[in-house]
């Protein structure tokens, strides 16, 4: 079972995106043996987090079992948070809503008590990756995934350091800058019981995220952990139970 | 559902873009023919690091000491007055007698449209490899315009500027893309779809970029066999295949699970500090927490709450 920690679907003003479509994800999922997606419509992330999410609802509808949805929760809107069976956790993004994590406007995000994911920027005003050590001890009860693990190739060691005495942190490594090579060496830093595996799909290619770790330099049991193990633990998945369908996820 | 393969397809695969020798932003392999090797790529065009990080002429000289017909060299060229440049004159790169430069504008300090680069490459005829941060849409147009026969590889052109990379693909014909960067889903085979997978090359700027994901992604792109095997390694042939010049050898595909670190005496004959196999091995991985951070941010202005 393959579970992508970190995708979206739609557009995204800054560049071209060639395919942002959920069908053609799922077409790439199925050639590549993704079994399902955490995503948080684009337009979610931009200006209208509350429509965005209901897009997001309404592919994982159409795709029973492929996408979970991680609702953003915009904290200038205070956009409501209204769960439902394909929910994965709440999404935030601090550099484009321009709020620092550690700001007490999220605390709506965390009082769902389900898994966040958030954007982690090396260097950032809004999501340095020592505001997420601040959060995480906070809420230590949530899982927090550190989107991007810092982001730049130069943050990724001091991400894992800082967040290292909190369990609740996990490090999803999608992004542009990453490589195999990092995602083995923060697998030997943290453990690859706090590693994910994320794609940042469509924003970015799936099959680019998920070659990173089929083919970085990692064991057999790190791999499985990292590419889905652990997050099926997270989010309470696992393939042998009778509410999942054919994708691995609850339906 | 279809079931992802952990090991790459084996077959002819060139890498256009990798590097030899240290960075000193990190503690990366200074040989890059091990992860070759694991990865399943057969050859690869490769520029040492010296060439960028220290001194070019020292760079090139121990690039062009490797003798290894699986390296193939891409020294790089500083196009310059005399005592300027690297090296003395084009003459002299004509004797290394190599299939492709690779010129750094930026990194090097020169007009890559002036007067004098714009008479060495007259003068070359070779392909030329330009990382795109290295340059702009603006002067690719201009360096095409007044060299309508030259062949441009473009390095690293990423994805946040597929428009851009689109419309100099479209304006040159001369130019080929590195794909490894290529990175918004959809968009190697929307390049394909427009310009032609003969015009897209497998490469990735490993070690200090990626290479398993693009790598992956070679063996899995929505694309004809015939078309996949171009980017792996019939375009990059084409490219650097010039009228009357020999042919590049056939490289048999190392696959992953059989293949073996090549051996200590295929290795450079380099001075021992500029010979990858001389230096020591790298340190444990726990210890990269320790380096310095010095590294400048990779991304331009603009990348503010993405990736």
């Amino acid at each position: 079972m393959i579970l992508d920690a970190h995708g979206h679907l739609g557009r995204w003003p800054d560049f071209l995106i060639p395919d942002p479509s959920p069908e053609g994800l799922v077409a790439t999922m199925d050639r590549i043996g993704v079994t399902a997606m955490g995503v948080s419509d684009l337009l979610a992330v931009g200006p209208d987090a509350a429509e965005g999410n209901r897009r997001a609802a309404e592919a994982a509808r159409r795709f029973p079992g492929r996408f979970g949805v991680w609702q953003v929760y915009n904290p200038h809107h205070r956009t409501p948070l209204t769960g439902g069976p394909h929910v994965w956790g709440v999404k935030l993004h601090p550099d484009v809503h321009e709020c620092r994590l550690d700001d007490p406007l999220y605390e709506p995000a965390f009082a769902t008590g389900l898994p966040v994911l958030a954007h982690g920027q090396t260097d950032s005003p809004w999501s340095d990756p020592s505001q997420f050590a601040v959060v995480a001890a906070r809420h230590p009860t949530i899982p927090l995934l550190l989107g991007h693990a810092g982001l730049w190739p130069y943050g990724f060691a001091r991400a894992a350091t800082l967040v290292a005495d909190h369990p609740n942190v996990l490090l999803e490594i999608c992004g542009s800058k990453m490589t195999g090579r990092w995602i083995a060496r923060l697998a030997a830093m943290v453990g690859a019981e706090r590693v994910l595996f994320g794609s940042d799909a469509c924003f970015l290619d799936l099959r680019v995220g998920l070659g990173r770790v089929t083919l970085a330099p990692l064991t057999e049991p790190e791999r499985a952990l990292i590419l889905g193990g652990n997050l099926a633990g997270i989010l309470g998945l696992h393939p042998d139970h009778p509410d999942f369908d054919h994708g691995g996820q609850r339906s | 559902m279809a079931r992802f393969r952990s090991v790459p397809k084996p077959g002819e695969v060139i890498d256009a873009h990798r590097l030899i020798g240290p960075v000193p932003m990190d503690d990366l392999p200074v040989d890059p023919r091990p992860e070759m090797d694991r990865l399943g790529v057969a050859a690869a065009c490769v520029t040492h690091t010296l060439s960028l990080h220290s001194d070019a002429a020292a760079g090139n000289e121990a690039l062009l000491a490797l003798n290894d017909p699986r390296l193939i060299p891409v020294p790089v060229v500083v196009p310059g007055v005399p005592g300027a440049s690297t090296p003395g004159g084009p003459g002299e790169v004509t004797a290394w007698d190599v299939r492709m430069i690779r010129l750094c504008p930026k990194r090097h300090g020169f007009e890559l449209t002036g007067p004098i680069a714009l008479r060495w490459l007259a003068a070359l005829n070779l392909p030329v490899a330009i990382d795109f941060a290295e340059t702009s849409p603006g002067e690719l147009h201009t360096l095409a315009r007044e060299l309508p026969g030259l062949r441009i590889l473009l390095l690293n052109p990423g994805y946040r500027r597929l428009r851009a990379v689109a419309e100099l693909m479209a304006e040159i014909p001369g130019l080929w893309l590195e794909m490894g960067t290529v990175n918004t889903q959809g968009g190697v085979e929307w390049l394909a779809g427009l310009y032609g997978a003969d015009r897209l090359v497998f490469g990735t700027g490993a070690p200090v970029m990626d290479d398993c994901g693009p790598r992956f992604l070679l063996d899995h792109l929505a694309l004809s066999s015939d078309e996949t095997a171009a980017i792996a390694s019939g375009s990059l042939r084409r490219l650097l295949s010039a009228p009357g010049s020999d042919a590049l050898p056939l490289f048999e595909g190392p696959h992953p699970e059989t293949s073996s670190p090549p051996e200590a005496a295929a290795r450079p004959a380099a001075p021992s500090f500029l010979n990858p196999s001389a230096r020591p091995e790298p340190a444990p991985l726990l210890e990269t927490s320790t380096r310095p951070e010095t590294s400048s941010p990779p991304e331009a202005p603009g990348s503010r709450g993405v990736r």
